[in-house]
């Protein structure tokens, strides 16, 4: 049997994904019949399909994340809250230990909020203490920059750098040693001329590289991610597009 | 009515469809997930009782995806570093499972991003091509042309072909 129009790409996808009546489907296997080429590549995207499938199904048999679980355990509003206020409300509750007690800002979008990552959250923690802090932000100041990366990158136990900002209009006022859970962690801050502060905070991380990640709180926004050997947030009361171009300044790539 | 309940299910799915779309970050996509299943919940009152609760989840999903990598669409392409090299040392290998799973993985996250998308939510979420319109808001017609054009540039990325340039301009966000 020999269709009367040849059977083309999307023809035999739609075969393949179970979208054709029978009629057509008679006409595409008695195509696949005559045309061994088109039947090897038909055989080979399928297989890619087939593959597809035994890359990621075996997600389905993972045990859902705790945090997800929480979501759906919380309880319902029961009045209808605007779209956005509760999902900065949930955000709100797991911040309520650094947050308590400020101001709220109108604060919505649909920016994701990471909130479960607990190293961001001491972040923004230490940036919301000590870029507030007028008389003493910093241990050591800009003035004793080599000393202050040879003292952290010491204490780190890996080298740090002092990222430079100056593109974005940010400049150095000195760095300070912090425990991050029991580990040391460095905080590096920065001001602009309009007397805006961005932290960045960089801990030692061995294990895989991540993407940028967002989390915000009412009080500032944070970029982290990890680039081994050291992990990072940077914090900043600013919007993400301009925390994410500062992020950009100070990411390293790796060499090509 | 309660749709609360039906969202439960779905989870699984959503987080296999979230993996993929970050090439098996598991952090990654289950930060998708929860921020997905929080702005479900936040709109439950507008899912239409009787339609697909799946469907309906895989469009915030998508739609969540969507906004992160259009304000990340600066990130730094980590992961795909890692996979050129992992790539280099098994180009050759096509019939080893391990290394073809490796390689699939990789030649998925090459995809410019309308393609990979239409090929996510049939190949792997089986949806009908009709169902992948209204998650996308597109038409049948523009499902099957992604579908065709990211299958075969699939295929050629899988036999070796040069890698092109990720393109994140596609992405539109359709709610």
């Amino acid at each position: 049997m020999t269709p009367l129009i040849s059977i083309n790409d999307s023809d035999l996808n739609a075969y393949m994904d179970g979208e054709l009546d029978a009629c057509a489907i008679a006409e595409v296997e008695a195509w696949l019949h005559d045309h061994p080429e088109d039947a090897a590549r038909f055989a080979a995207v399928r297989a890619d399909k087939v593959a597809l499938h035994d890359l990621y199904d075996p997600v389905l048999e993972e045990d859902v994340p705790n945090e997800i679980e929480q979501i759906l355990k919380q309880p319902r509003p029961r009045f209808k809250i605007p779209t956005g206020i509760w999902i900065t409300a949930s955000v709100v509750m797991l911040f309520i230990g650094v947050t308590a007690g400020w101001n709220l800002r109108g604060q919505q979008g649909d920016a994701p909020a990471f909130v479960h990552k607990a190293f961001a959250e001491r972040a923004i923690g230490a940036h919301v203490v000590y870029a507030s802090e007028v008389r003493h932000p910093v241990e050591v100041g800009a003035d004793q920059e080599t000393h202050l990366v040879t003292w952290l990158s010491k204490r780190l136990g890996t080298a740090v750098k002092v990222p430079d900002l100056g593109e974005r209009g940010f400049s150095l006022i000195g760095g300070r040693l912090l425990a991050d859970e029991s580990k040391p962690a460095a905080l590096f801050m920065f001001e602009d001329t309009m007397g805006r502060r961005v932290t960045v905070y960089v801990k030692a991380q061995e294990g895989k590289d991540t993407t940028f990640r967002l989390a915000r709180t009412m009080e500032a926004n944070a970029v982290y991610w990890v680039n081994a050997p050291l992990a990072y947030v940077l914090t900043g009361d600013l919007g993400r597009e301009e925390l994410l171009n500062i992020a950009n300044l100070i990411y390293q790539p790796q060499s090509l | 009515m309660d749709h609360r309940k039906d969202i439960a299910p779905e989870i699984p799915r959503l987080r296999r469809y979230a993996r993929a779309l970050y090439s098996g970050d598991v952090a990654a996509a289950d930060d998708l997930v929860q921020d997905a299943v929080e702005r479900a919940l936040s709109r439950l009152h507008l899912f239409r009782s009787g339609s697909s609760m799946r469907a309906w989840l895989l469009t915030i999903t998508r739609n969540v995806y969507v906004n992160q990598m259009r304000s990340l669409s600066r990130r730094p392409q980590v992961r795909e570093l890692d996979q050129e090299q992992d790539a280099a040392l098994s180009t050759q290998a096509t019939q080893n499972d391990g290394l073809v799973v490796r390689d699939l993985s990789r030649a998925l996250s090459l995809l410019p991003e309308d393609q990979r998308e239409v090929v996510l939510l049939v190949g792997l979420e089986d949806l009908s091509y009709k169902e992948t319109a209204d998650v996308l808001g597109v038409a049948v017609g523009t499902v099957m042309s992604r579908l065709s054009r990211g299958r075969t540039q699939l295929r050629r990325l899988m036999e070796g072909a040069p890698v092109p340039r990720k393109d994140h301009t596609h992405l539109r966000s359709v709610k």
